[in-house]
């Protein structure tokens, strides 16, 4: 296995604001990821920094590469998707798949036909005669019929109702994923996604404050609603972060035996979005 | 097609008039003409003089210059707007993101863009001239036909086009190099403006005419300005057209008519002109600016 994407001590300021401050991880070939953060956490900095788009200082390589020197040989294996529908208005769809057929060495218009094919979007149109939720599915067909070792989707199905939602990670999942090629991917929606992630990183106050495999983390955290007579004893375990959930209070655990906090109340796996909220607020506490 | 034509082709796309200016003013042109001969021959009693043929020859390679030079104008123009918007256009519909999401190298975006403006523009517009000049001549033809005169002579003008085609060709070349330090100026305001881009290609050069002549009170800019902007036709090479037409109309005659506007437009005076090479180094670093710009400049 080899790292896809290596930072070291990441940092980037606007001004006097820091929005990214020392941040390290490592993200290996094959591993399906969510960059998890509130607003203004460094989220899309982070990206940008992986994209080439922005200077950064500290270590960052990027398929070997550094992404802000080496942009033009980094964008031959990397594609991405920016946060909101962006195609321009005035561009056809039939232009669209010649255009990139034609500029891209790694692109298979059958692929993008063939996908394209399954969705409500015509060939005749322009994207500004489509709907937000067509826009995406162009885009999308456009992005995976490019044979890309990294794809980077930052918030991809915003703005998109649900069953669009649904569909773009559905068409994700059987039509693009293998273990050759890495995905990493931030979004606010965090449960549509959980079920696709191999891991998760969050990002809080522009520093990794989870770096974990899906396994990891459903091994290791653990989630109890505490029986109110159970509390002092539940305290003396050193949760990560404890809130009140119909009356009772929860307990978040890491590193616990499960038999041990089973004696203590209901014991189940937090979801991500329940351990999200845990670890920002944990750390800010 | 290649990866790099494609790129220019693409520009034709976002930018519909760069094919359409030039065409559509031909188009706009032989109706004007056709009206006005409706209008003329209506009535007018205008009748065959055997003479005609004979300027209308002369006229018909004068014909080619004019529509060569209102053509070109509407060219100008469109590649004017179109290089203010080119790198403008992208960052305000955001969709620069998605451009820079394909392997496609500052330098290449940029450059497909000038040569959107300064190759296929001029090409256009060569096309557009040489169909309106020829259904032009056609009409003319007809017409004479229609009145009892033999209009095949006036038709048929192999010499006419050619030279005209050589004029074109020669002058869009030589208006080009001399234009290029305007192109790249556009192209660097069209990447860096935030807004205004009009006002912003044409405040800064007002500026700095303004605060030279109250700083320094000189006039060094705005003599190279001028220069720049007008001093294109003291390039041309005109004793040659002024001793044919020095005895009237009489001895003149299509061919000769055209020759001599053909070798009108000679390089010798451009090239040994150093404003061409200053301008065209001038040029270069305005395009390199953009490019370096486009690369660089954290959008967010």
């Amino acid at each position: 296995m080899s790292a896809i994407i290596e930072a070291r001590g990441l940092s980037k300021n606007y001004g006097k604001t820091r929005a990214l401050d020392g941040a390290s991880f490592s993200i290996e070939e094959g591993r399906i990821v969510g960059l998890i953060g509130p607003n203004g956490a460094g989220k899309t900095t982070a990206l940008k920094a992986i994209l080439g788009l922005t200077s950064f200082s500290g270590e960052l390589k990027v398929l070997g590469l550094d992404p802000y020197r080496q942009r033009n040989q980094l964008m031959q294996e990397v594609c991405f998707v920016a946060d909101v529908a962006i195609l321009p208005r005035w561009l056809k769809v039939s232009n669209a798949v010649d255009f990139m057929d034609a500029i891209h060495p790694k692109f298979d218009r059958s692929r993008a036909l063939d996908f394209l094919s399954r969705t409500d979007v015509s060939p005749a149109k322009k994207v500004g005669q489509l709907s937000k939720g067509m826009v995406t599915q162009l885009h999308l067909a456009l992005i995976m019929a490019i044979d890309a070792r990294l794809l980077v989707l930052d918030e991809p199905t915003l703005g998109l109702d649900i069953l669009y939602r649904k569909d773009f990670y559905r068409a994700l999942l059987s039509d693009y994923i293998d273990e050759k090629r890495t995905i990493l991917v931030t979004t606010h929606q965090v449960e549509e996604i959980e079920h696709i992630l191999t891991d998760l990183l969050f990002i809080n106050k522009g520093r990794i404050v989870l770096d974990a495999t899906m396994e990891a983390v459903a091994e290791n955290f653990v989630e109890v609603a505490v029986h109110p007579d159970n509390r002092e004893r539940a305290e003396s375990l050193q949760p990560v972060y404890e809130h009140q959930d119909f009356g009772r209070s929860v307990f978040l655990y890491d590193g616990i035996a499960r038999d041990k906090l089973s004696e203590l109340g209901d014991v189940r796996t937090p979801s991500v979005a329940d351990l999200f909220v845990a670890k920002v607020r944990g750390e800010a506490a | 097609m290649n990866a790099f034509a494609y790129l220019v082709r693409r520009e034709t796309w976002e930018h519909k008039s760069l094919c359409r200016g030039p065409v559509i003013t031909a188009v706009v042109l032989i109706v004007l003409v056709l009206l006005l001969l409706f209008k003329f021959a209506a009535g007018s009693g205008l009748s065959m003089n055997m003479d005609m043929p004979h300027y209308l020859i002369v006229g018909s390679t004068f014909m080619f210059v004019v529509l060569y030079g209102i053509i070109f104008m509407v060219g100008v123009f469109v590649a004017i707007f179109y290089l203010l918007d080119s790198l403008y256009a992208e960052r305000k519909n955001r969709s620069i993101l998605f451009w820079k999401s394909l392997p496609i190298s500052d330098t290449e975006t940029v450059l497909a863009k000038l040569i959107a403006a300064t190759v296929l523009v001029p090409v256009v517009a060569l096309i557009s001239v040489v169909a309106c000049w020829l259904i032009m001549q056609l009409i003319a033809a007809v017409t004479i036909g229609l009145l009892g005169g033999n209009g095949w002579p006036v038709l048929w003008q192999p010499v006419v086009l050619f030279n005209g085609i050589a004029i074109a060709i020669k002058s869009s070349a030589g208006l080009l190099l001399w234009y290029m330090p305007i192109a790249g100026w556009l192209l660097l305001v069209s990447v860096w403006a935030r807004r205004l881009v009009f006002l912003w290609a044409v405040l800064p050069p007002v500026a700095i005419v303004f605060f030279e002549r109250w700083l320094f009170d000189s006039e060094h800019f705005v003599n190279l300005l001028g220069h720049r902007l007008v001093g294109f036709q003291t390039m041309l090479d005109d004793s040659e057209i002024r001793g044919i037409f020095h005895g009237g109309m009489d001895g003149v005659n299509g061919v000769t008519a055209s020759e001599a506007m053909n070798q009108m437009i000679s390089f010798t005076k451009l090239l040994s002109e150093p404003g061409l090479y200053g301008g065209i180094l001038v040029a270069a670093a305005f395009v390199t600016g953009a490019i370096f710009l486009r690369r660089y400049r954290d959008e967010t």
